[in-house]
């Protein structure tokens, strides 16, 4: 997966997740100029992150949509008519919340930002055309354009780890380099 | 893409379930009412615009409708058709939803089962229909030749306990058993209305799905358990809804299946030798103390407990009543002797085991996404995501975290 080019992104529930949980979602979406796409299921799903209490005891936390949307770098589109092939096709494999992100990167040509390793694989199925991207690979490009420090980008890292339990695809191909940051900062 | 007879059924099954007449759903969709009947005769395949109106008007999942693999798992017809009135406190409405909230479990087990290409295991429990009734199911009235529906229960319990193997000690820990051998999926339900305390279902493909709501403190739990295998031991095409309270009134199925349940879960024999040991270490006494502290023993309720004591006739017989009347309260007694309630469950034992434990190996096989897994284990995603990886590592002294494949197929190591 490569980073993908400024303009929209259709992003689904994991990643909305993941960006949000790296505590800069604005800034990445903003040194890459992105508009993240999705729809209002995709959002509602995308609604907790975890935190731990001052007992140590972990508890929900609300995602705050609102900043990205005033901001206008999140979309929140409803599905037409004209989406209706492409949702069919992708429900006939994904739960309905997924198969509605699906059809915006099949039906309407958007590249698809997700880290679900069985969504990459059936969209890939579905139309192998699709470009898609992962959490890693963004992080990386904004923290590239941003040039933040080793210690900054491992920070993000890490709460993308204890706010998200974020589980990286197997074959991310920017796992090696998160893995090195991580333990370099430590 | 599915075949359109097998759309065509499910979207007259999905119609059914719904409610609604094929006059009704045409309207909603925007058909004529015979094409509505030419597409659930599967003579003509609605468009791709007219499967999202039909999800829409269903009010079902369009996956549900258009996925090729699914499991035929359904809950029988019959009960499908819930009883109009209220149980106890709770609607007719909230009763359906609850139903169809354990349906759901129930056909998903049946999918990741589908998925795995398992079938689930039918032991011998299964196989027990020494206590099936037929016909009316002694629901409202005794059958011709009945034995006494309260004998019957004690019996059932003695022999389960026999297939078990659990001689008289008590039933702890028994629902992996009651899932390999009788093919009893127990599911915890968070968010079932107060006024129900279990449901059972059955079908051909579903199996036996119990819901017991999660709220309630363990020894309610367990009762619920056990009164649901009784009805699935005598009568489980009827399923069951049981209350959270007394009933208005027990026909011979429920005295059966309570009869069940307190000789399943205190069994006489060891309940007399119990009771025996502890007068005996009183000093000839048995205190109220030691009443709150065998229920303990046996994991139920407190009343529970002092019934069976009363009914075995060990304790005088209003014994319940004048505790009742001195505003004795067993839960600050439970507290005061250090006594665990056992009221919050874990999040994953909301689960029958083997149902989390396909859930993952699907995730891990990208059989499933991350939403289905949330779904599948009632949570949201990053709390599904806590619980996939903590089940997959453990951490070692240093605090080191060591990743597991717990799924991993120990037959097929290489």
């Amino acid at each position: 997966m490569r980073v993908v080019d400024a303009g929209s992104l259709a992003a689904d529930a994991c990643l909305l997740i993941n960006l949000f949980a790296t505590g800069r979602v604005i800034e990445v979406v903003e040194a890459l100029d992105l508009r993240l796409v999705t729809t209002e299921r995709a959002r509602r799903e995308a609604g907790f992150l975890q935190d731990r209490d001052d007992d140590g005891e972990i508890v929900k936390v609300p995602i705050d949509h609102g900043l990205l949307e005033a901001s206008r770098r999140l979309q929140v589109v409803e599905l037409h008519e004209a989406d209706a092939p492409a949702l069919v096709r992708a429900a006939e494999h994904l739960s309905d919340v997924d198969a509605h992100v699906a059809a915006l990167a099949i039906g309407r040509g958007l590249p698809l930002g997700t880290d679900d390793r069985y969504m990459r694989r059936v969209v890939s199925m579905l139309d192998d055309g699709v470009e898609m991207v992962g959490t890693f690979a963004l992080v990386r490009a904004a923290a590239d354009v941003l040039s933040w420090s080793r210690g900054e980008i491992a920070a993000v890292l890490h709460s993308l780890r204890e706010r998200a339990c974020f589980i990286p695809p197997r074959d991310d191909p920017d796992a090696a380099w998160a893995k090195a940051v991580i333990e370099g900062a430590d | 893409m599915l075949p359109t007879k097998q759309l065509a059924e499910r979207l007259a099954d999905a119609r059914r379930r719904a409610g609604l007449t094929q006059a009704q759903l045409a309207e909603r969709v925007g058909f004529g009412r015979t094409t509505l009947v030419a597409v659930e005769k599967g003579e003509r395949r609605p468009s791709d615009q007219e499967l999202v109106r039909f999800a829409a008007a269903l009010e079902v999942e369009l996956h549900d409708l258009v996925r090729e693999h699914a499991s035929k798992a359904s809950a029988s017809p019959r009960f499908r058709m819930a009883p109009a009135s209220r149980v106890g406190r709770v609607a007719a409405a909230e009763q359906a939803r609850t139903v169809q909230r354990l349906e759901d479990f129930g056909r998903w087990y049946r999918d990741l089962e589908a998925g795995a290409e398992v079938g689930r295991p039918r032991g011998s429990l299964a196989q027990l229909d020494t206590y099936r009734v037929v016909g009316d199911g002694g629901r409202g009235s005794e059958g011709e030749g009945s034995l006494d529906p309260a004998s019957e229960g004690e019996d059932a319990a003695d022999a389960v306990r026999r297939i078990l193997g659990l001689g008289d000690r008590p039933a702890l820990h028994v629902r992996e058993q009651l899932e390999r051998e009788a093919g009893l999926a127990v599911f915890y339900l968070d968010d079932m209305p107060s006024g129900i305390a279990g449901i059972l279902l059955w079908g051909e493909e579903l199996g036996a799905c119990v819901g017991i709501n999660a709220r309630m403190p363990r020894g309610r739990r367990r009762w619920s358990v056990a009164h649901e295998l009784g009805h699935f031991l005598r009568d489980p095409e009827r399923g069951d809804v049981l209350p959270d309270g007394p009933m208005a009134r027990r026909d011979a199925s429920e005295v059966f299946c309570d009869a069940f349940a307190a000789a399943f879960l205190m069994p006489a024999s060891g309940v007399r030798r119990e009771f025996k040991q502890r007068v005996r270490a009183g000093g000839g006494t048995f205190p109220v103390a030691e009443l709150v502290r065998v229920a303990d023993h046996y994991q139920v309720s407190f009343e529970a407990m002092t019934r069976r004591l009363q009914d075995l006739a060990l304790i005088p017989g209003g014994t319940l009543r004048t505790l009742r009347r001195r505003s004795f309260q067993p839960d600050r007694a439970r507290d005061a002797l250090r006594l665990d309630g056992g009221r919050e469950m874990p999040h994953l034992e909301r689960f029958p085991r083997r149902y989390v434990t396909l859930a993952f190996r699907a995730f891990e096989e990208e059989r499933i996404g991350e939403g289905d897994l949330a779904r599948l284990l009632a949570c949201d995603r990053v709390t599904a995501r806590r619980i996939y990886l903590d089940a997959r590592s453990t951490t070692l002294d240093d605090d080191e975290r060591l990743d597991l494949d717990v799924s991993e197929d120990v037959l097929e190591a290489k």
